[in-house]
């Protein structure tokens, strides 16, 4: 086991590395002149030149290349030259904002979806199971930033109850950050008004992007389940005359759920693409828009940051996954 | 209790006899069923013969007529453009499934021989390909894409490489995990020991077998191409005006909902639509084609 | 119950949403112009459940660049516009008259190669240093000398700041040009590479002589203005609060709190203004805007600006003859465009100098919508029918112009490819030198000066050494024509104004009507959303998308 671990340790190694070399030279063979931009529409060619130079552009892909893995190494990724903040800085601000969102909308959809696939795997073959599946099928196919405008004129324009959105109420002081997540951060520093806030600012957008896990997360389990209840062990069970739903539980959704732990690190990228709609109609400041932003004004060292903490969080949690899947799967732990 | 698994499914070059018994077995294995194909089928005939139907050429623009809410000559409304929003969804439907078929063409040829190669070579090769996997599946798809669009031009036919980019890894993991459960099968076994070439194998015991989970694959994959493809042009980098890609369209419309609701909504229920079709279409069939999960 | 409650609950939503925003907007209507006005009384003002004397705008991004030596953007300016001051500033809504700021008076010599401002005594920083003409001098030596973005405003005409800026006396600063200059006034009132910033910055936070406090500006701000920056969270909010000893002091009403948030999405800066969050909103698609127009508890100005549209003619390839960008200045359909896709939003442009500019021409040559005569015109230049012209956008600027002339190219017989880009990328290619086959025909883009002067806004846009060629400019179609080139060059020194008005009207006719460099699409108009009871606020044609907080109040 350790021995597998450590393979797979230095293949980790091996994907980051590989990752980088080649954001680093797409981005800069890509189109689009960051110190003209920074500079200004109506800098001359010195301004030009000297913006080039202050953010050492004006050197070799190779030197730039070296210059920018030896800072990394140190955890310096380099300065945004959109909002003149250091990258790790402004990842540091916008990263937790993102993770907070995804997870809640990770926990939310994924346990209703969890639900509706053992009722669906349950009664296979019923109507219950039909309906279970059209409305997991429904939920993913919904685009988010469609539901996400019509939620927000509804529930916010129309009925009022719940912010447009934005992370707190305009002009609310956010709790000292200890994790950057509003949520947490408010019951720690005891701000009781603050954590009622952040709640109800996460309200429709974890609504929004937890539809999607519902419909992935309902399909998956079901179909795992399905898989599990037809083996051999639990047709032991059931012969041995235990009761079907301790067999349910205790058996087969434990085994079922190794594939879904799976997806779950995978969902982490794909994730990524939805995030950013959301956070550009709810106003939400975090890593996607960030993101988008970085690439439409050629914002190399963002862009190399977004992607290097992604691929790190991507690896990472398929690397938890992995371990995971160790313990709970007896056949491979023992083998 | 382990039967060979290709006395489950039909075999290659079975007769059409057999294979309409097989469809009408999987309609009739669910209602869902019979639905995803009514729908995927009307997706495919709104892409074939859409624009012969369509009441207006789709980027015909009558600045007059901007904006119009469904009436009898424009079913849908009009767009920003006054151009009739029906005939450009239906277009929409051709330039879609045309986008999915060639993503998924090149997802599938170049994932699957790999992940084939991968499988049955073994060894350093299959670390060697394993790895180059896991780097394309670790990159943030939207960055991927976005770098691609950037340096060749945004384009929809960018849109497709990048896609591709994006999708191969899936089949090359999917062929090399079902060719290395089989490998150790017994009737592969039984074959080598019996003489078979490998290519003999392959095509006899491997292919039969990992083609339902490749074709499940793919279908639900349809689904997951369009909504990047309409997420790509949403964001700027995917088809470019006049092009009435539904995602494209999305973009435009999405400061209307309130004064042009049609606006948004026709083209938004269409990629739904859709969507949901393929989905159903890709449940259905691992439903009726993996063994592991038949009824006993 | 259960199988259908996704699609139920959309529906509901739909049904819901689309019975109008319950107030007297014309929801669902889409013709132009306005709509109907409510059925019932409405109440005149939104609500305003927050604190009244907070300011609350909404724009759709800010950037943070604190240091005038660098900082270009309107979105940085947005900010910095309640923290920094110059010494005078135009006047009201005028781009050709001035008034005080931190100088009371000021003067200039028989024949304006010197210019004499006298500041207004007792002035502080906000973070205690005075201000003096020592400062004023120590700030334009930096701007000009660090070369960053804006050193070209001031340096063009003082291109040895250390010697031509003298400090007479600590209430006193000349700026010796050499060179008569008669509208040294309005290039000191520009809005950006004018602001003050305390010198202790740049003796306290200096990393080095190339940075000098740039990199800390880049945070930070302290000026002599009446608002100091609180907290500034990138891509979220910006705080400003007051300045207690702002020197012109807090009688009066005022704002003592102004938010600044970034809302990208514009349905959702409507929706904040509606139901009362904001109180200051960008403007969103004409739609929009109609509907906020309509509605009695909002105002907006459509106030016209400086700030012109226009898709730049290339003058080679297929566009190389005179006569050929003629036809596409017959082709483009000004009034369909402006008045349905527009719809009202944009003004149609006279000529290719914007109205409010000095010695703009009310007669200048307008063209009007002419297909025949465009067909004649290309055949006469060569352009054979088939031929494919390329035309450029970024996102979110110019796709309808583009599939307009598509459409009208295709009654001639021509093919338009459309192109967008990415905002740098575009940028990048008006700037940079490329061979013929690789240029668009045409490019979609927006103008406005720095300060109100003929030559410093046709220099850029149509000199001949401001080709890509020449220098990273943006006469990004290559225009070269040796008598504009002339008149442009003379204006500079010109000091009789009727003379000024005479060459540039010949100018602007070589440009427009003889040899086009562009087709001149609209004025822009500033159609920002304001609450009914905001008053005070000035639109200034030059000061673009930026307000001036001091000023604002709340009746």
């Amino acid at each position: 086991m350790r021995r597998l671990l450590a393979r797979r340790l230095i293949f980790v190694v091996f994907v980051l590395w590989g990752v980088t070399l080649i954001t680093f030279f797409l981005a800069r063979v890509a189109p689009g002149d960051p110190a003209r931009l920074i500079a200004g529409a109506h800098a001359n060619a010195a301004a030009i030149a000297n913006v080039r130079a202050l953010y050492g552009l004006d050197q070799s892909l190779v030197v730039q290349y070296g210059h920018y893995m030896g800072d990394l190494l140190r955890g310096d990724l380099g300065t945004s030259f959109v909002t003149r903040r250091p990258v790790a800085a402004d990842i540091g601000a916008f990263l937790p904002a993102t993770a907070e969102l995804s997870l809640f909308a990770l926990l939310a959809g994924s346990s209703a979806g969890i639900a509706l696939g053992v009722f669906a795997a349950l009664r296979r073959g019923s109507r219950s199971d039909t309906a279970a599946r059209l409305i997991a099928v429904a939920s993913l196919s919904m685009p988010a930033f469609w539901l996400a405008m019509l939620l927000q004129l509804v529930v916010y324009s129309r009925l009022g109850w719940l912010p447009f959105g934005g992370r707190l109420d305009t002009g609310m002081a956010p709790p000292p950050q200890v994790t950057g997540f509003m949520t947490i951060d408010s019951l720690l520093a005891g701000q009781p008004e603050t954590f009622v806030a952040s709640v109800r600012h996460l309200v429709l957008p974890v609504f929004t992007l937890a539809m999607a896990e519902v419909g992935l997360m309902a399909r998956i389990v079901r179909t795992s389940m399905l898989e599990v209840i037809g083996e051999d062990y639990i047709r032991t069970a059931e012969a041995k005359g235990l009761a079907r739903r301790r067999v349910v539980v205790r058996h087969a959704l434990r085994n079922a759920l190794l594939p879904a732990v799976t997806v779950l690190g995978l969902e982490a990228a794909l994730l990524a693409g939805g995030v950013f709609l959301v956070e550009t109609i709810f106003a939400w400041p975090g890593i996607g828009r960030y993101a988008y932003d970085a690439i439409r004004a050629s914002d190399y060292n963002a862009i190399m940051g977004v992607t290097v903490v992604g691929a790190v969080i991507y690896v990472a949690i398929n690397l938890v996954v992995d371990i995971a899947y160790l313990y709970l799967d007896p056949r491979i732990r023992y083998s | 209790m382990i039967e060979p698994l290709a006395r489950s499914f039909r075999r290659p070059g079975a007769g059409l006899g057999r294979r309409l018994a097989g469809a009408r077995r999987f309609v009739g294995l669910s209602r869902l069923n019979l639905l995803a194909a009514v729908l995927v089928g009307l997706v495919v005939l709104a892409a074939v013969f859409g624009e012969l139907l369509a009441p207006f050429p789709p980027n015909q623009i009558t600045l007059l007529d901007r904006l119009k809410p469904p009436s009898s000559i424009h079913l849908f409304g009009t767009d920003d453009y006054g151009r009739d929003l029906l005939s450009r969804v239906l277009t929409g439907a051709r330039i879609s499934l045309q986008v999915a078929t060639i993503v998924l063409s090149i997802s599938v040829v170049v994932g699957t021989t790999l992940g084939a190669v991968a499988g049955l070579v073994g060894g350093l090769v299959d670390e060697a390909i394993m790895r180059v996997t896991d780097l394309f599946l670790a990159f943030p798809a939207l960055i991927l894409a976005a770098a691609i669009a950037a340096t060749l031009g945004a384009d929809l036919s960018t849109t497709v490489l990048a896609l591709a980019t994006v999708f191969w890894p899936w089949y090359a993991r999917l062929v090399r995990g079902q060719v290395l459960s089989l490998r150790e099968r017994e009737f592969v076994l039984a074959a080598r020991v019996a003489g078979a070439r490998t290519s003999r194998i392959v095509r006899v015991h491997l292919i039969p077998n990992v083609l339902p989970f490749v074709i499940v694959q793919l279908s639900l994959d349809v689904g997951y191409v369009i909504l990047s493809t309409s997420a790509l042009s949403f964001l700027g980098l995917g088809a470019q005006p006049p092009t009435p890609e539904w995602g494209a369209m999305l973009t435009d419309a999405r400061g209307y909902l309130r004064d042009a609701w049609w606006f948004p909504t026709f083209p938004g229920l269409a990629l739904a639509f859709t969507v949901v079709a393929f989905n159903l279409l890709g449940d259905g069939l691992r439903d009726w084609l993996d063994p592991r999960l038949r009824r006993r | 119950m259960r199988r259908r409650w996704p699609a139920l609950l959309v529906s509901a939503l739909f049904i819901v949403s689309a019975c109008g925003t319950g107030e007297p907007s014309p929801a669902g209507s889409a013709t132009p112009g306005g709509g109907t006005p409510g059925p019932t009384a409405t109440p005149a003002v939104a609500p305003l459940d927050r604190d009244p004397d907070t300011l609350v705008v909404a724009v759709d991004a800010f950037n943070a660049d604190f240091d005038p030596a660098s900082a270009y953007l309107l979105s940085e300016a947005l900010i910095w516009r309640g923290i920094y001051e110059s010494l005078i500033r135009l006047k009201g809504d005028s781009a050709s008259e001035v008034e005080p700021l931190l100088a009371d008076t000021w003067e200039a010599n028989a024949d304006k190669s010197s210019w004499t401002f006298h500041l207004h005594p007792g002035v502080t920083f906000s973070d205690g240093e005075p201000f003096d003409a020592q400062a004023v001098k120590d700030n334009y030596v930096r701007t000009i000398g660090l070369e960053l973005g804006t050193n070209f405003i001031l340096g063009a005409f003082i291109t040895d700041p250390a010697t031509q800026i003298v400090v007479v006396d600590p209430l006193t600063v000349r700026f010796d040009i050499g060179a008569p200059t008669p509208h040294f006034d309005l290039v000191m009132a520009a809005q950006y590479g004018t602001g003050i910033v305390s010198p202790r910055v740049f003796r306290e936070h200096s990393t080095g002589d190339a940075d000098q406090g740039h990199e800390w500006l880049l945070g930070n701000a302290v000026g002599t203005g009446p608002y100091v920056m609180e907290t500034l969270a990138p891509g979220d909010q910006v705080v400003l609060v007051q300045n207690p000893n702002y020197w012109r002091g807090w009688d009066g009403a005022h704002f003592k709190k102004v938010i600044i948030r970034s809302i990208p999405e514009a349905s959702t800066r409507r929706q904040l203004l509606e139901s009362g969050e904001v109180d200051i909103a960008y403007a969103g698609t004409p739609e929009d805007t109609a509907a906020v127009r309509a509605d009695p508890r909002f105002f907006v100005g459509d106030f016209k600006n400086l700030d012109l549209t226009y898709i730049i003619l290339g003058a080679y390839g297929p566009l190389a003859k005179p006569e050929a960008r003629q036809a596409m200045n017959y082709l483009f359909p000004y009034d369909d465009f402006l008045n349905t896709v527009q719809k009202g939003t944009l003004e149609r442009a006279h000529g290719v100098f914007p109205d409010l500019l000095l010695t703009q021409d009310p007669d200048v040559f307008m063209y009007q919508t002419d297909i025949p005569k465009a067909q004649q015109l290309l055949d006469a230049a060569g352009v054979a029918p088939g031929t494919e012209l390329t035309y450029e956008y970024y996102t979110g600027f110019g796709k309808e112009a583009g599939l307009i002339m598509q459409d009208q190219l295709a009654k001639v017989g021509l093919k338009l490819k459309i192109v967008e880009k990415e905002f740098s990328a575009m940028n990048a290619d008006l700037t940079t030198d490329r061979p013929v086959e690789e240029r668009a025909s045409m490019y979609y883009w927006g103008w406005w000066p720095d300060y109100n002067d003929p030559s410093n806004f046709s220099w850029i846009l149509f000199h001949s050494g401001a080709a890509p060629d020449a220098c990273p400019c943006y006469n990004s179609g290559y225009y070269k024509n040796a008598r504009v080139d002339e008149i442009i060059d003379a204006g500079f020194t010109e000091t009789d104004a009727a003379k000024l008005a005479a060459m540039f009207k010949e100018a602007q006719d070589i440009l427009v009507r003889q040899d086009p460099a562009w087709i001149p699409v609209g004025q822009q108009l500033d159609e920002t959303y304001f609450r009914s009871d905001i008053a005070g606020q000035v639109f200034n044609p030059l000061y673009i998308l930026t307000w001036d907080y001091y000023a604002l109040s709340r009746e």
